[in-house]
């Protein structure tokens, strides 16, 4: 038995009219016989449901996609910062060694600039300089736990018994670090109008995508 | 208007289409694009001039959706709704003495790693006792006095193999502790000031952010609960850890002495455990108050704004404006 459907206007049952698809607007329309009052026909909720599931979905893994990019782009560069900030304040770079200066062009050219690119294209909607200076603003205090807060904190309360690698603040490597920091922030500008690029091909992408959709459907229904 | 125009052409060809419609109102609640799912609230409703409906453009992908719509009255979409809420249901069942058996676990390990050094003085003693007893009667010499448990570093390697493999079953200990006054051995000990080893308060840390976690988790399993209602779940999940600790507190108090950790624990664990479960409580608290404000900050600084509108319940939720993209705030 159908589900019935009644005319708001004079009261037909309009069940067992099938709905048409409208050539106009695209809704599933039903027109009273009776009376000719339109009315549209509910889409069932459970395809609806589906799709909006998906879309939640896709907003979901761009999310923790987004944050796995976060976490990533925060640990590499704090390990390039400690690594180079530490050894260039003991002196210890090596240039002639070959693994050093892969690890030198990975930290400061491949990294920050995959950085610059994912803070504009992947925040694109971040206001231009935010999003650089937040990262850097997040990434600076992580640099100072072990040479600054930890050794302060062992001072300042002893009974802690803490084991550290230094006894005191060490400003000359929070210093040789927080440098290091700014040059591979410096780099990632460089990677901001690659970003911008990748952006806008991304833009396009879409438009096209949409473009084609629309084609399709206006065929579909110049066919209907 | 009483056929289908079928000889109508899509919207704008002829010109004039949207320049006739009336606008009626404003959708004001949460809906979203039935095409690409934006979120329509704030959106005119349109009396489109062909038949007369209620419409309502997406601004995104220019999709009418028709507003004047009838209940449906299909059983499967309520049934596999039921289903669904149902496994929600169940899933969450599970995970609430999940959240309290994660917290009890932290205070568990925090108050048995609190009381390692007493234990070690504890077995120290025992040892320098029972080494007097060997000793022939002629030769007796006075049980050297006890010393005030050491840092971790300075004990001696084979006391601390000797407490972590612990001596046998029927090893005199048990016997020798029942002639002792234990509140007097633990004062000697120095008490609660030197006896515990207080750097547990850096496990603290990580029971503190647990607590927090959990509470963030349920801030957002249970959006439909009112901010109040949360904090009284945070109970519940306290509630479940206390519950889950009554063994094992039991079992410290009242259980058997068979070796001296045993003894330390039944002194000091119980403490700290409770201790830790209180710690956990503003940690619980202030991750079911922040958790959704953090949530939406997370989806607003990560996500883009197209991408938002399928997580305007979490706006929605507390009778917020859902997130608007950048169409609607020009």
């Amino acid at each position: 038995m159908a589900i019935s459907h009644l005319c708001t206007n004079c009261g037909s049952d309009l069940a067992r009219i099938r709905a048409r698809r409208e050539p106009r607007y695209g809704l599933p329309l039903i027109v009273c016989p009776r009376c000719g009052t339109c009315a549209v026909r509910r889409r069932h909720p459970l395809p609806r449901r589906y799709r909006s599931g998906k879309r939640l979905m896709v907003s979901l893994a761009v999310l923790v996609a987004q944050l796995g990019l976060l976490v990533a782009f925060t640990v590499l560069a704090l390990v390039g910062c400690v690594q180079f900030g530490d050894a260039f304040m003991r002196g210890d770079i090596e240039p002639s060694r070959p693994e050093m200066t892969v690890l030198a062009v990975l930290s400061f050219g491949v990294l920050p600039l995959a950085l610059g690119m994912w803070l504009k294209a992947g925040l694109s909607h971040w206001r231009r300089p935010v999003a650089w200076l937040v990262f850097a603003l997040v990434v600076l205090p992580m640099l100072s736990i072990d040479t600054l807060l930890l050794p302060w904190l062992a001072r300042s309360i002893p009974s802690l018994d803490l084991t550290l690698q230094w006894d005191s603040c060490r400003w000359d490597l929070w210093l040789g670090r927080a440098s290091a920091l700014a040059a591979l922030m410096s780099v990632a500008l460089l990677g901001i109008p690659a970003g911008a690029g990748l952006g806008r091909l991304h833009d396009l992408a879409r438009r096209g995508l949409w473009r084609f959709r629309l084609r399709q459907a206006r065929m579909r229904r110049a066919i209907a | 208007m009483t056929a289908i125009d079928t000889s109508a052409a899509a919207p704008g060809r002829d010109g004039d289409g949207t320049l006739c419609e009336e606008r009626v109102s404003t959708v004001n609640a949460d809906r979203l694009c039935t095409t690409c799912s934006y979120n329509l609230t704030g959106q005119m409703v349109l009396r489109e001039p062909h038949y007369g409906l209620l419409i309502v453009r997406c601004p995104e992908c220019g999709t009418v959706a028709g507003v004047q719509e009838y209940p449906l009255l299909g059983r499967w979409a309520n049934r596999w709704g039921a289903v669904l809420a149902a496994l929600y249901f169940i899933v969450l069942l599970g995970l609430w003495p999940a959240s309290g058996a994660a917290i009890m676990g932290m205070a568990f390990g925090t108050a048995e790693e609190a009381a390692h050094p007493y234990g070690r003085y504890l077995n120290a003693l025992h040892q320098a006792a029972t080494q007097a007893g060997q000793q022939p009667q002629g030769t007796a010499t006075p049980p050297a006095p006890p010393t005030p448990p050491a840092a971790p570093g300075a004990i001696d390697p084979q006391v601390i193999t000797r407490i972590v493999s612990g001596p046998a079953i029927g090893d005199d200990f048990e016997d020798w502790w029942a002639q002792q006054d234990a509140q007097a051995l633990f004062a000697q000990a120095g008490g609660w000031r030197e006896a515990v080893d207080w750097r547990v308060l850096f496990l603290w840390i990580p029971a503190a952010l647990t607590a927090f976690v959990t509470g963030w988790f349920w801030s957002i399993a249970l959006l439909q609960f009112r901010r109040r209602w949360t904090y009284a779940w945070g109970a519940m999940i306290m509630l479940l850890a206390l519950l889950f600790g009554i063994g094992p507190c039991a079992e410290w108090l009242w259980g058997e002495v068979w070796y001296a950790r045993m003894a330390a624990r039944q002194q000091i664990s119980p403490a700290i455990f409770l201790a830790t479960i209180i710690i956990c409580i503003p940690p619980l608290l202030a991750g079911l108050a922040a958790g959704r404000p953090l949530t939406r900050g997370l989806v607003r600084a990560l996500l883009p704004p197209g991408l938002r509108s399928s997580l305007a319940l979490l706006w929605t939720a507390e009778g917020l404006p859902p997130p608007r993209g950048r169409a609607a705030r020009a």
